[in-house]
Order: C-alpha cells, then structure tokens, then sequence
C-alpha cells in the first residue's frame, strides 16, 4: 500500500500506478480533465508515463467552461 | 449621487458597506461578458446591490433552449436580443444602475477597447476560447476578472488581480483543452449555473470594497456531493499571460 493525496484528500493504493490507469480506474476521461503531479502539469502524451508513487500528490481538475 | 436610503438599507446597515461601501458600489464599473447562465444572475445580483455603471457584452439572440436556466428572459423573449433585453429589464429593476450594452462578438481587436472602460470584468461566458481571451484582454488592461463557469452539477469560481500581480485562468488551466473536448456540448442545470453567477457578483462587491475575495485560489463546488473546495493556484513561471 502507498499514501497519496488526490485533490487534497489522503488515499491509500494498492501500488504505484500510472496516471492513465489511475484515471481510468476512476471512470474519469483524461481529455476532460488538467492533471497535476507534485505541482507538475501533466501533458496528455506522459500520462502512461508518470508514475503516482508513495507521498505524491495529484490534482484532477475538470475541464469546466460552460455558462 | 445621493445614495437612495431606503432601496439599500438593508445593505447599509452592514458594517463592511456602510454609506461609503455604497458610494464605491454606485462609481464601480463592471462588465459582464456573457449575459446567459451565469451572466443573468450575477447582471441581477450586480444592479440590486447598486452597481452604478454596468457594461454588458453579448451578441446572442435569445433561444428556447436558453429558458432552462437564463432567467432574465422569458418565452415572450425569444428570438429577441440578449443586450438589449437584458439591459431594459435591469434599469426598470433599478433606475440608480447606468446600463451600457455591446451587442458584439469579442475579440482580440474590440476587447482592450471595451475593457478599459472597466474596472472589473465578469468572465460568464460559455466557451474555453472566449475565456482565455478575455483573461489575456483583461492582464493587458490591469483590470480585475471575476471568472466563473459551469458544467453539469459542479462549477468552479476564480478572481484573478493583474494590479496585484495574482495567478490568471490560464495559470488554472495551462493546457488548453483539446477540440474533441470543446466541440461536445455538455449539460447545464439553471440551479447551479445560479449559484456560481450569483457568487461572481459577490466577488465582484467584494473586490469593489476592499474585502476579501478568491485571489489565488479557485472555488471548486460539486453540487451533488454538496462540497465546494478551495485550492491555491500559483502563478506558473511559464504563464504567458500573468507572467
Ligand atoms: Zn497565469
């Protein structure tokens, strides 16, 4: 098990996971939405690539626009 | 102006206002881009609080499909200008409130020449690419942005400062959305679009008399958890807008 925080909430995983699977595990489209990991923006293509370890912190923010 | 003490005496009697808090209400200027969803109630909320001179921007006609949620138009409106609709039923809503109306599409060319009229802009508009616009057109004339924007059941609300030096929309949302995201066309429920309009025009009083207001931060309300978070933004070094 590894401590993250997600949008400012601690969680527990079961292991290290990739933001794509970790998106995906959460019904959440990543074209929907702004990625942070450790204050870092995430592009689209690193998605697969970055790794949400042990005392990382992640914030999903929704694509919000409409009026 | 001599302050109407009966219309605001409810107001008045706050110690935060006061009879100075509404002379700087009367001899602000606010525009609000976008007069639907967001726009209605925060144009509604702006004038009743006695905002003295209020621009409004918006180049739609009125439709059916509006009615869900744009309550300062009824069925008797429809196929009708937004502007003007909007400004004839905000002075008969207060005679105090001086309307201005600009019944165009903004654009990189027209909004510096509108915005330096203001000191603060109201982003309620409905789409990403008029809001990045706005944000860089007002950082480009040092005027306050009070954004606000809806999707479904959440709603998000941010007050960005370029006089202060504060983080900008774009700081929120660095990346910009892609087109297969922009060309979907999502839900809107006139509750929350409501509250979150009605809040930017809190914002915006807020800002006008000095209070406190969501500078660096952004208000996330999810409207079916019953939530609202509050996240600090930073100004990103590569922010080509608030840099
Ligand atoms: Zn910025």
């Amino acid at each position: 098990m590894i401590d993250v925080k997600i949008n400012g909430e601690n969680k527990k995983l079961e292991d290290k996971i990739n933001i794509a699977d970790f998106l995906k595990n959460n019904n959440i489209d990543p074209i929907e939405v702004t990625v942070e990991h450790n204050s870092e923006i995430v592009n689209q293509e690193n998605i697969t690539k970055v790794i949400l370890e042990e005392g990382d912190t992640l914030e999903i923010l929704r694509f919000v626009g409409g009026g | 102006m001599q302050i109407d003490l009966e219309r605001y005496k409810r107001q008045l009697s706050i110690k935060a206002i006061g009879k100075h808090g509404q002379q700087k209400l009367f001899n602000a200027k606010v525009l609000v881009c976008g007069a639907g969803g967001l726009g209605g109630p925060a144009l509604i909320y702006l004038a009743a609080a006695g905002i003295g001179s209020i621009g409004l921007c918006d180049f739609d006609v009125i439709e059916q499909s509006n009615l869900n949620r744009q309550i300062l138009y009824n069925h008797a409106d429809i196929r009708k200008q937004k502007a003007y609709i909007a400004k004839e039923k905000l002075e008969k809503f207060n005679p105090d409130v001086k309307v201005e109306t600009y019944s165009e599409k903004l654009t990189e060319e027209n909004a510096s020449d509108i915005f330096k009229n203001y000191d603060v802009v109201i982003d309620a508009v409905d789409n990403f690419q008029s809001r990045y616009l706005i944000n860089a057109a007002a950082y480009r004339s040092s005027i306050t942005i009070v954004c606000g924007a809806v999707c479904e059941f959440e709603g998000i609300l941010t007050v960005a400062v370029p006089k202060e030096n504060t983080s900008c929309f774009q700081c929120i949302y660095p990346i910009k959305p892609s087109s297969e995201l922009t060309s979907k066309t999502f839900g809107i429920l006139g509750a929350i679009a409501g509250t979150i309009g009605s809040m930017q025009a809190l914002e915006a009083i807020k800002f006008i008399l000095g209070l406190h207001c969501l500078k660096n931060k952004v208000l996330i309300f999810n409207g079916i958890e019953n939530t609202y978070r509050i996240r600090s933004i930073s100004k990103r070094k590569d922010c080509p807008i608030c840099k």
